[in-house]
Formats: C-alpha cells, sequence, structure tokens
C-alpha cells in the first residue's frame, strides 16, 4: 500500500527517506509522526535507520542503494558511515564513493537488478555502482533531463517516470529495465517524481499533497495492492492448501 | 519495427532500393558498370528512379516509426536512433560509449552522431587502443562536438566534386567514384567524346574484374609532420602496413625543425638537434622499408601518395621517387588526410575505393527543404542541393555544359540569375563565395580544405574575385593561420594578415576615424606638435600625406623626450613647448647657442632649428634673454641618450639629471643658463640633493656665492655659498696641514731610525760584553739571540738600576730558548729577526711602563706621610711622564691619551699612531 507522509511539513517525502527492499534510510531529527509512519509500515520487516549525510538531512537525494548495497556521497562523514554500517544487515554493502557529482540519489536511479546513471558519472563510479549494488548500469535521459535518479521511481516490479517522457521513450525504457512503466506525477502534479515518493517492492511512501488517482497510479503500477510481504505467503498458501485437500 | 527490421543479409539484396550503400569498387559485381554511362555531374542525365538520399546510411538508421508501436519490445535507442535485435543488443549499446556520448550530444542540442563518425571521431582523438601511431605531438582534442562537426563538414568539402567520375549505371542509378582511381592527375575527361567516355567505363570495369592475387596492388602512403603511415592492399585486403612516427616537428611552434633551419637561424638547443637526428632517422626507416617493400611496389599498379610540403622529401629526391615506381601510377590523395596512421590509411583507401551512390534530382530537391531543418548550417553550405534554375536548362539542352559544381543555397546572387557564366566554368565554390563577397562562407570553405589556388577560366584565383576587402582579409587571415598549406603565391594572396596586424589597422582606423571627427580642430589648429617615432609614422601619414587636414596648420616635430603618450603626457609636452623659461644672461644665452650648434645631437637637430632660429631672432629684438626651454634640453646629452634612471625621468629638469650623473661642469653650465635649482623632482629632491660627489655639491655653491640673489637657495637645500675666498683659504689650510704632516713625519722617521741605530750599537756591545762569554757555544750569527738580547739591553739601559734585575731575568729564559731552538736556516732567521725585533720593541715599552709604575710607587712611599693627597701622585707621574711620540716631557701640561701612549699634543698622537700603524 501507498502512504501519504509528510517530514516537516514538506511533501518532499523522498528527499528526507530512502527506502529498498533491504533496509529504510529516515532522516535525523525529524517529528516523531514522521518515523512512526514508516515504523508502522516497515517495522519487523526492514530495519529503519536514522542518519544524516554528510551533516544533512536530505539523505534521499544523495544516497542510492538497493537490497544488495547503499553508495555514499564523498560528503559523507566517517562516523555516519561507521554508524550506517553498523545498523545495516550484513549483506548489505555500504560503501562512500568518491564522485564528482555528490547528490547520487539525483543521478542514479536503480532497482535491484538495472540502474539508469546521469551521463556524466565518472567510469570508476559506474563499476562501483554495478558491483556494490549488483545492477546493471545504463545511461540515460528521462524526457530529456539528465538527472534521471529525480525524475524516475523504480522498484522490481514497476515504474513511474517524468510525465513528458514520450512512449517511446517509455517501451524503450521499459524494454531496457524489464519492468512496466507509466508516466505520471505525485504530490498533485509534480514531476520530481523520486522527490515526492519513495517505494520498494511492496510499500510506498509519498507526500501527503498526493492525490487519489496519483496514488492510485502508483499502487497500480508499482502493484503495491496485492504485494504486501504476507501476499506471496497467502497465495502460496492457497495452492499448498489446494494440494493438500 | 524491431520485427521487420532487415537484416543486413537482405539488404544486399536486388531490390535498389537496398542497393544504395557505397561501397567498395571491388565488392561490386563484374557486371556493375556494364552499360553506363559517364556523366559530367551527378545531376546532368535525368530519370525516373527516385532513391533516396544516400548520406550515411548504415544498417543502424531508423526510419521515422509512426506505425509500428510494440509496447515492451522495443528494442531501440532513440537517442541514437537505433534498432537492436535482441535485448542483449539494447542493453550494450546502452552501455557503449557512442550511446553515452549521443545522450551528451542531445541534451546539448546538437546531432548525434552516427557509429562509424564516432570511430572516426574516437580515432582521430588520441585513444590508446590505436596503436599504430600515437604521439602527443598534435593532439587534436579541442572540443570533441567542434571536432564532430568539423569531421562532417570535411568528409563533405573532400568530396571536390571535380576530382570526381559520375557514372549512371544500366538500372539508372547514378554512381560516382574518384577520379584518381583510375586516371592520372594530368588526364581529363573529354566528355563529349564517346569514345574516351566508353575508355574510362571500360577501366571502370576493368577494375571490378581484377585479379586478387597480388599482382595488382594498390598503395597507400601518407606522410606528414613525422608520421608515416604505409600500407599495401589488394582490393579491399591489407596486404602489409608499416606506420613510423619520430619527434620531429617543434613543439607548439610548429613546423618541422628543417624547416625552421631552412628559414635561417638554426637553434641549437637539445630539442632541435633531437628533431634534426629524428628526421633524418625518420627518412632512413621510410627508404629501408620501401627497399623491404620493393616486391610490392613492382606489383603495385597504383600507388597513392599525401605528402604535403616538406614531407614529400620523404618520399622523393628531386624529381625522382625513393621507390620504384615503373609500371605503377603515382597519385595524389584528393581527400583530405589527417594524420597518418595505419586506420588514417584504411580510411582514406576505403574512400578512395568507394563507389558512392548519387542522389537523385527529385531526391536532391527534396532533400533540400529536408535539409533546411536536419542539416546543420555548416554543412547545408557545402551539401550539393541543386540550382534550380540549371536544372531546367539541363534538362533542355541535349548537351548540358559541364557544371561540376553545384550551387548552393545560400548564394542569393547567383541563384538570382545573374548567372554570370565565368562563374559557372570551373569556377570552384570558393570562386563563388568569394564573388559574392561572403567572407565567413569564404573563412568556411577554406577551413574545410578547398584549394585558393586553383584557377577559374579566366586564370583567376577566388582571391582575385573577391571584391571587398572584408573577403581578402579572410584569405589573408587563413594564410597566416595556415602559411604552408597552400602555395599562396600561386593562389595571389599576397600578404598573411596576422591578428597583429589586424589590430595595429584597427588602431590606425580609430586614429583615422577620430581625425575624421577632430575634423573641425584641425581645420582651425595652426600648428600640430607631432611625436610618431618609426612605425608609429605610419598611423599619422599615408606616404607624405598626413591623415589629418593641415592647409593651414603648420606640422612641427616635438624636440622633447617623450614618454609613453597618455593625456598626462600631452599636456606636460605641451607645457614644456609653451614654457618660457628664463635663461641666465644675454651673452651667455649667446655663446651656448653657439655651443648648442656644436652640442647637439643630430637626430635633434635635424627638426629643431628653424624653430629655434625664429625664437632668435625675436629675442635678439627684445633685447630679452629669453629663450626656449626646448633648447636647454637640446643639450642635454644625458637626457638624449637615455642613460638617466628613469625614476629621474619624471618630472626631473636637466639640472636634476646633471647633478645626478656628477657631471659638475655640465651643472655650472646649466646653472649659468639660469636653470631654476629650486625646481623639486617628483621625490621632493632639488638638483642639489641629488649631486653625489662633493665636487658637484661646489658647483652649486660656488654658483651660490657668485649668484647669491637669484635664487632662493635655502628653497634649493644648497647650505652655503662657496666664494673664491674661502675656496683660497681652505685650500692654503689645506696646503699647511698637509706640510705640517709631512715635515712631522720626517721628524718621526729620523728618531726612530737614531733609535734604532742606538739599539743597535748597544746590542753590539752587550753582546761583545755578555751574551758570548754566557753563552759561549752560541754562533755569533745566531741574529735572534742578538735581537732579543740587544732590545732587552736597552731597556736595561733605560732603567734604574733597581729595576735591571727582573728584565734580566726575562732575557735569560729568552736566551735559553732560542739557544735550545736553534736556527736551522739564515732565510728563517731573518724573518724570526724581524718578529722577535717588534716583540722585542713592545717588550721594551712595556718595561719602560713597569719602570715609571715603580718610580711612582717609590715617590707615593718616600711622600706619603707628608702630603696624602690623591691629586699629588698623579702630578708627580706626569712630571716625571714623556710624550709618547717626541719625548718631550710633559711635566705641567695634561697630557692625551691614547691606549697607555700619552701624548704631548694630538698632532704627536696622530704621528705616533701612523708609526704604529706602520710597524
Amino acid at each position: 500500500m501507498a502512504t501519504r507522509l509528510q517530514f516537516e511539513n514538506s511533501c518532499e517525502v523522498g528527499v528526507f527517506s530512502k527506502l529498498t527492499n533491504a533496509y529504510c534510510l529516515v532522516a535525523i531529527g525529524g517529528s516523531e509522526n514522521f518515523y512512526s509512519t514508516f515504523e508502522a509500515e516497515l517495522a519487523d520487516v526492514i530495519p529503519i535507520v536514522k542518519t544524516s549525510i554528510g551533516g544533512t538531512r536530505i539523505i534521499g537525494r544523495l544516497c542510492v542503494g538497493n537490497k544488495n548495497g547503499l553508495l555514499l556521497p564523498h560528503t559523507t562523514t566517517d562516523q555516519e558511515l561507521q554508524h550506517l554500517r553498523n545498523s545495516l544487515p550484513d549483506q548489505v554493502v555500504v560503501q562512500r564513493i568518491d564522485e564528482r557529482l555528490s547528490a547520487l540519489g539525483n543521478c542514479i536511479a536503480c532497482n535491484d537488478h538495472v540502474a539508469l546513471t546521469h551521463t556524466d558519472l565518472d567510469r570508476e563510479t559506474e563499476e562501483m555502482i554495478a558491483d556494490v549494488l549488483g545492477v546493471e548500469v545504463f545511461r540515460q535521459t528521462i524526457a530529456g533531463n539528465i538527472l534521471v535518479g529525480s525524475y524516475c521511481a523504480f522498484s522490481n516490479r514497476g515504474g513511474l517516470v517524468h510525465p513528458h517522457t514520450s512512449i517511446e521513450d517509455l517501451d524503450e525504457l521499459s524494454t531496457l529495465l524489464q519492468v512496466p512503466l507509466v508516466a505520471g506525477t505525485v504530490n498533485r502534479g509534480s514531476e520530481v517524481i523520486a522527490a515526492g515518493m519513495t517505494v520498494n517492492d511492496w510499500t510506498a511512501f509519498c507526500g501527503s499533497d498526493t492525490t487519489a488517482t496519483e496514488l492510485s497510479v502508483i499502487e497500480s503500477v508499482f502493484k503495491l495492492r496485492e504485494a504486501q510481504p504476507s501476499a506471496i505467503v497467502d497465495e502460496m498458501r492457497k495452492s499448498l492448501i489446494d494440494s493438500y485437500v | 519495427m524491431a520485427s521487420n527490421l532487415p537484416s543486413p543479409a537482405t539488404k544486399s539484396s536486388t531490390t535498389p532500393s537496398q542497393e544504395k550503400r557505397h561501397r567498395s569498387i571491388f565488392e561490386v559485381p563484374h557486371n556493375f558498370f556494364d552499360s553506363s554511362l559517364l556523366l559530367h555531374s551527378p545531376h546532368s542525365l535525368l530519370s525516373d528512379h527516385h532513391f533516396h538520399d544516400s548520406h550515411n546510411v548504415t544498417l543502424q538508421t531508423v526510419e521515422p516509426s509512426e506505425n509500428d508501436v510494440v509496447s515492451g519490445r522495443r528494442w531501440t535507442c532513440n537517442t541514437c536512433k537505433a534498432q537492436f535485435d535482441s535485448l542483449q543488443d539494447q542493453r550494450s549499446h546502452f552501455k557503449s560509449d557512442i550511446h553515452r556520448f549521443n545522450v551528451k550530444l542531445t541534451i546539448a542540442g546538437k546531432k548525434i552522431v552516427k557509429e562509424e563518425d564516432f570511430e572516426v571521431l574516437t580515432s582521430e582523438l588520441v585513444k590508446d587502443y590505436d596503436v599504430s601511431s600515437i604521439s602527443g605531438s598534435d593532439s587534436d582534442d579541442d572540443s570533441e562536438n567542434e571536432s564532430q562537426n568539423q569531421n562532417r563538414v570535411r568528409y563533405k568539402s573532400g568530396e571536390s566534386l571535380k576530382q570526381k567520375l559520375f557514372v549512371c549505371l544500366q538500372t539508372g542509378q547514378r554512381v560516382s567514384v574518384w577520379k584518381c582511381l583510375i586516371m592520372n592527375m594530368n588526364e581529363s575527361v573529354l566528355y563529349d567524346n564517346e569514345k574516351e567516355e566508353s575508355k574510362i567505363v571500360e577501366r571502370l570495369k576493368s577494375l571490378t574484374v581484377e585479379p586478387r592475387d597480388n599482382t595488382r596492388l594498390r598503395i597507400v602512403l601518407l606522410a606528414s609532420g613525422g608520421h608515416f603511415a604505409a600500407c599495401v592492399f589488394d582490393g579491399d585486403a591489407v596486404v602489409a602496413h608499416k606506420t613510423f612516427h619520430r619527434y620531429v616537428v617543434r613543439a607548439k611552434a610548429g613546423k618541422k625543425q628543417s624547416s625552421k633551419d631552412a628559414s635561417g637561424r638554426a637553434a641549437h638547443s637539445a630539442g632541435a638537434s633531437l628533431r634534426r637526428h629524428n628526421e633524418l632517422a625518420l627518412k632512413k626507416e621510410v627508404q629501408e622499408l620501401f627497399a623491404a617493400w620493393r616486391h610490392y611496389f613492382d606489383a603495385s599498379n597504383c600507388i597513392f601518395i599525401h605528402a604535403p610540403s616538406s614531407s614529400r622529401l620523404l618520399l622523393y629526391d628531386g624529381e625522382r621517387s625513393y621507390f620504384t615506381n615503373q609500371q605503377s601510377a603515382i597519385r595524389n590523395i584528393p581527400l583530405t588526410v589527417r594524420r597518418p596512421t595505419f586506420r588514417e590509411a584504411k580510411r582514406v583507401y576505403s574512400q578512395l575505393t568507394q563507389v558512392s551512390y548519387e542522389a537523385d534530382e527529385k531526391e536532391t530537391l527534396q532533400s533540400n527543404q529536408e535539409d533546411i531543418v536536419s542539416i546543420p548550417n555548416t554543412i547545408r553550405n557545402s551539401s550539393p542541393p541543386l540550382r534550380k534554375g540549371n536544372m531546367d536548362e539541363l534538362d533542355h539542352k541535349d548537351k548540358a555544359e559541364t557544371f561540376s559544381i553545384k550551387q548552393n543555397d545560400k548564394l542569393p546572387i547567383s541563384i538570382d540569375g545573374e548567372s554570370e557564366n565565368e562563374l559557372c566554368d570551373k569556377s570552384t565554390p570558393l570562386h563563388q563565395a568569394a564573388h559574392s563577397d561572403d567572407s565567413e562562407k569564404v573563412m568556411e570553405l577554406l577551413e574545410q580544405g578547398l584549394d585558393p589556388c586553383i584557377k577559374d577560366e579566366r586564370g583567376r584565383t577566388p582571391y582575385m574575385l573577391a571584391h571587398e576587402k572584408e573577403v581578402r582579409n579572410a584569405f589573408r587571415r587563413f594564410m597566416a593561420s595556415n602559411p604552408d598549406k597552400w602555395d599562396w603565391h600561386a593562389a595571389k594572396v599576397p600578404s598573411a594578415l596576422t591578428k597583429e596586424m589586424e589590430e595595429s589597422q584597427a588602431a590606425k582606423q580609430e586614429v583615422q576615424e577620430l581625425f575624421a571627427a577632430w575634423r573641425h580642430y584641425f581645420d582651425a589648429s595652426n600648428c600640430i606638435f607631432i611625436h610618431a617615432p618609426s612605425s608609429s609614422r605610419l598611423l599619422l601619414y599615408d606616404g607624405e600625406r598626413s591623415y589629418f587636414t593641415n592647409q593651414q596648420s603648420a606640422i612641427r616635430n616635438i624636440p622633447l623626450t617623450v614618454r609613453r603618450p597618455t593625456f598626462r603626457e600631452a599636456k606636460r609636452v605641451y607645457s614644456q613647448l609653451t614654457q618660457v623659461s628664463y635663461e641666465a644672461d644675454e651673452k651667455e644665452t649667446l655663446q651656448s647657442n653657439q655651443e648648442d650648434i656644436v652640442s647637439i645631437p643630430n637626430t635633434i637637430r635635424n627638426s629643431s632649428p628653424p624653430l629655434r632660429k625664429g625664437n632668435m631672432d625675436e629675442l635678439d629684438h627684445k633685447d630679452k634673454a629669453e629663450t626656449f626651454s626646448i633648447k636647454q634640453n637640446d643639450k642635454l646629452p644625458i637626457s638624449i641618450d637615455g642613460e638617466s634612471e628613469n625614476e629621474l625621468c619624471d618630472k626631473s629638469t636637466p639640472l636634476h639629471q646633471a647633478a645626478h650623473s656628477d657631471d659638475s661642469e655640465k651643472v655650472m653650465e646649466l646653472l649659468e643658463q639660469g636653470l631654476d635649482p629650486c625646481i623639486k623632482d617628483e621625490r621632493g629632491r632639488t638638483p642639489y640633493m641629488l649631486a653625489h660627489e662633493k665636487e658637484v655639491r661646489n658647483a652649486f655653491r660656488r654658483f651660490m656665492a657668485s649668484n647669491p640673489d637669484k635664487w632662493d637657495w635655502h628653497a634649493a637645500k644648497v647650505p652655503s655659498a662657496l666664494t673664491k675666498e674661502m675656496e683660497e683659504s681652505q685650500a692654503a689650510k689645506q696646503a699647511e696641514k698637509d706640510a705640517k704632516r709631512k715635515a712631522r713625519a720626517k721628524e718621526l722617521k729620523k728618531l726612530r731610525k737614531a733609535k734604532e741605530k742606538k739599539a743597535q750599537d748597544k746590542v753590539g756591545n752587550f753582546v761583545r760584553k755578555h751574551v758570548v762569554p754566557i753563552m759561549g757555544k752560541v754562533v755569533v750569527g745566531a741574529a735572534v739571540v742578538c735581537a732579543t738580547t740587544a732590545t732587552a739591553l736597552v731597556v736595561e739601559a733605560a732603567l734604574p738600576k733597581n729595576a735591571s734585575k727582573p728584565v734580566e731575568k726575562q732575557v735569560t729564559p729568552s736566551t735559553s730558548t732560542t739557544g735550545q731552538s736553534r736556527p736551522k736556516s739564515g732565510l728563517k732567521l731573518s724573518k724570526e729577526e724581524e718578529l722577535q725585533r717588534v716583540l722585542a720593541e713592545e717588550r721594551e715599552k712595556r718595561a719602560a711602563a713597569a719602570e715609571r709604575r715603580i718610580a711612582a710607587l717609590k715617590i707615593q712611599s718616600s711622600s706619603a706621610t707628608t702630603a696624602p693627597s690623591i691629586s699629588e701622585p698623579r702630578s708627580g707621574i706626569a712630571n716625571d711622564i714623556h710624550c709618547s711620540c717626541c719625548n718631550s716631557s710633559l711635566a705641567g701640561k695634561v697630557p692625551f691619551h691614547r691606549y697607555n701612549y700619552k701624548y704631548c699634543s694630538t698632532s704627536c698622537m696622530h704621528v705616533h699612531k701612523e708609526i704604529l700603524e706602520d710597524e
């Protein structure tokens, strides 16, 4: 299910949080309400880590990660790095990279298998993305925007891209990424998709301005309605019961 | 789209639309040229077939795709306009460099690059994988995009249409091949002659049926800037290749070392010799290669050569080439050739052997309109859209006139049907651009590599056609930047136009504009003072005529030293010129006037006399000894020679300079001429303060003495006058002093001599009486002993008897020591003797002092009871004491003390001091 929430009266929840299938990062110093919303959704499933990156709270735009790893910009302090390493599961590789473009979240969009990147990223960074996150890296733009990380959000099940993306590009991208994509908006028409929402395979958090229509598009494209962690088990149970009977 | 994309195999099938790909002449089927016709130009014959524009058609070109929207299966790249057969291909494309590059281009709003172009591009940039020949000598990685654009432009312009043969195939398609593939340079195509035409077609046919057994080789030789590439081809296959690179081109300065040396001054730097050696080595390597490849050359039937300017020496010795070329034809490569590498050789060869499809007329017209949208300006200009008017004519005429050049749409003049025939025949785009006075276009074409030496049928080069200066300047500018690219003499371009020249011209222009604007000032002026040395004169004068109007006004040179022209300087100069400065005296002035004639340096004499004379006449009449300060300056060799330091120049007068240069005569002269010694320079120093030497200062003071009221001498910081009497008295005093001193010194010398004599005598006696008996063994010649003892004896002689004992004690050890260290040689002895004597004399003095002390003590003890005052002993001592110099008694005098010595007078002290120093 998609949840609507705010971070200190800001609807750009994707800026202040980072959600993956293996962990969730939330900005430190937010209201307890913000955390509790995440905790209500994610507690007992994945760890929720309160952190800052480079002393800032815009963690969602500065870091990029998936279930395999987490990449942090060079502005990250040693303490923050250590804190994240301690807090995240052992199988998640936490790596700080030396990339000129420090807002990795804006430059890179990824799920657990593929990543779209800014064309100006270093080759080393590209390799690092492939190694740490375990993804195939494609350099691409979203509707002519070079900041692919800002203008699209996708999980392993679906993705939402900039509303101006042409149909051809949409098809091409969805072929490339092997996930269905839809052009849309969040936060009542905001085209900065990734800033307005954060998503993983079974849940999404959107800014509180997000309209019902937007929410329904999000839920359908990310396949969130049936995608509770328990959904699989439920389906399995059905089949199991069938076989038993 | 992905599903119905034709595979490469089907593409080469027989349908005409799919055969449009450019391909090598060796690839085409044997019957390709059957019953084909030679064309004058690609569009001189009409046909009903429609072909697509064949530029850059590649496998990856994507046709417009509205009809196929297959969701989910779209193996394309919209950015690069490419389609793929599988997801794998698509994904690998999205990871590739070209995709990344294209994405960047798209974002920057530029056109994307095709894969082939990208390869060329990357090979152009120095990349690691280009193994054949890499050097940093001329890497051309400016902006990637720019080089890309140039690339395409070159590609197009290189296809100079004159260099191509156009053939209409039996299918109606038109193809073009490079002329040099089958014809020598001097061969020309006689179009109207059917025989000739068929001959050429035959030759083309023969190419297609050539056996590929290494008997019809083609060799490409590229040489430029220390790079050499040679490649042997058999058909399309590379048989052998070799590249060399040597460091021969002077970094940054450009040109080879040899060409630099040829220009006169040969450099002797390490780099220069390195480059010279490398040039020789490269030549040797190339010749060795030729020798080794002899069999290839023998088997070759065509050698393509690109060796511009001095690189030609690598391949040719005068007229004779280093390689054997009996049967083979040597042809120049009509393309733009980049740095010679193996890759470049292959590229050039593939271009040369390519059979390219030409666009059809209608197609061209269509594409013309498309061009407006799709092709960037630079390319559009050189792309070959047809002139409509010409085409119509051609339609009607059976025999079309040869239009080797396609008019391009940017030339409105010729399109408007002025249609001068002179332009059409044999004229290049450069001719047309020059004729249409489009300087930008000219520059562009020149940059694209069009030859400015080509003459039209009237024998005029493009430069000669240019009406406007700007266009001619375009040629000259290009000449400045590429002096060696073309034979500029043949192109009739008179001289290069460098940036500096342009700047100076611009300056000239500005000046002239100013003159024009100031015309009314010039008209109203009656005198114009000019300072424009050497080449600056050209700013103001055109030959003899000045740029400003000067009917009434007199033009005069400024006889002053003029510093950097500024407003301030102009004001200063003017104020100097108009200054009325006071001169010393009429007579003096006249005198100095005469002197002037002798002393004025040539440079100024030429210009100044008329002015001065006029003034002088006036002055004579007025009976006032006034002259212009100009004259004073005339007389200053310093300011003219520029010896004086710059700091002095500012606001300093000649007097300052004279004082600073310590020229007292000059100072005097200037003062006599009436220069003001009160003037301060910009540091507030008067001339007097600048004088280093006393003589100069005295000059001031002497002048002050003779003219005490002329100047405010206090302001001039001259402390006091120096009158003749003073000087005389001073001189007398000095002389007196000197005489006194001399006399005293003489006296002292006498005294000393006498003393020495005395001492010597005594020593003689002493030795005779005492020393010899004491030390019977000591040889008499042992002068050391003599000396020491002698001095001791002198002391003894001076001592009262009660003090003689300690002295004797002193003597005995010295004698004993000398006795122990017996002299070994006479020479050493004499030196030691000298030393000892000095020592002894010191000792003598000390002894004398001791004696005095003892005497004083004695007196004290005796008179202690009677007069225990403190002052008395002093006077007692004083009574006994003599002057250390002249030995006169100091009794009743207050002695002068220096160290331990006491003197009767200061002069004694001085004399004694000198004596001591002498010793």
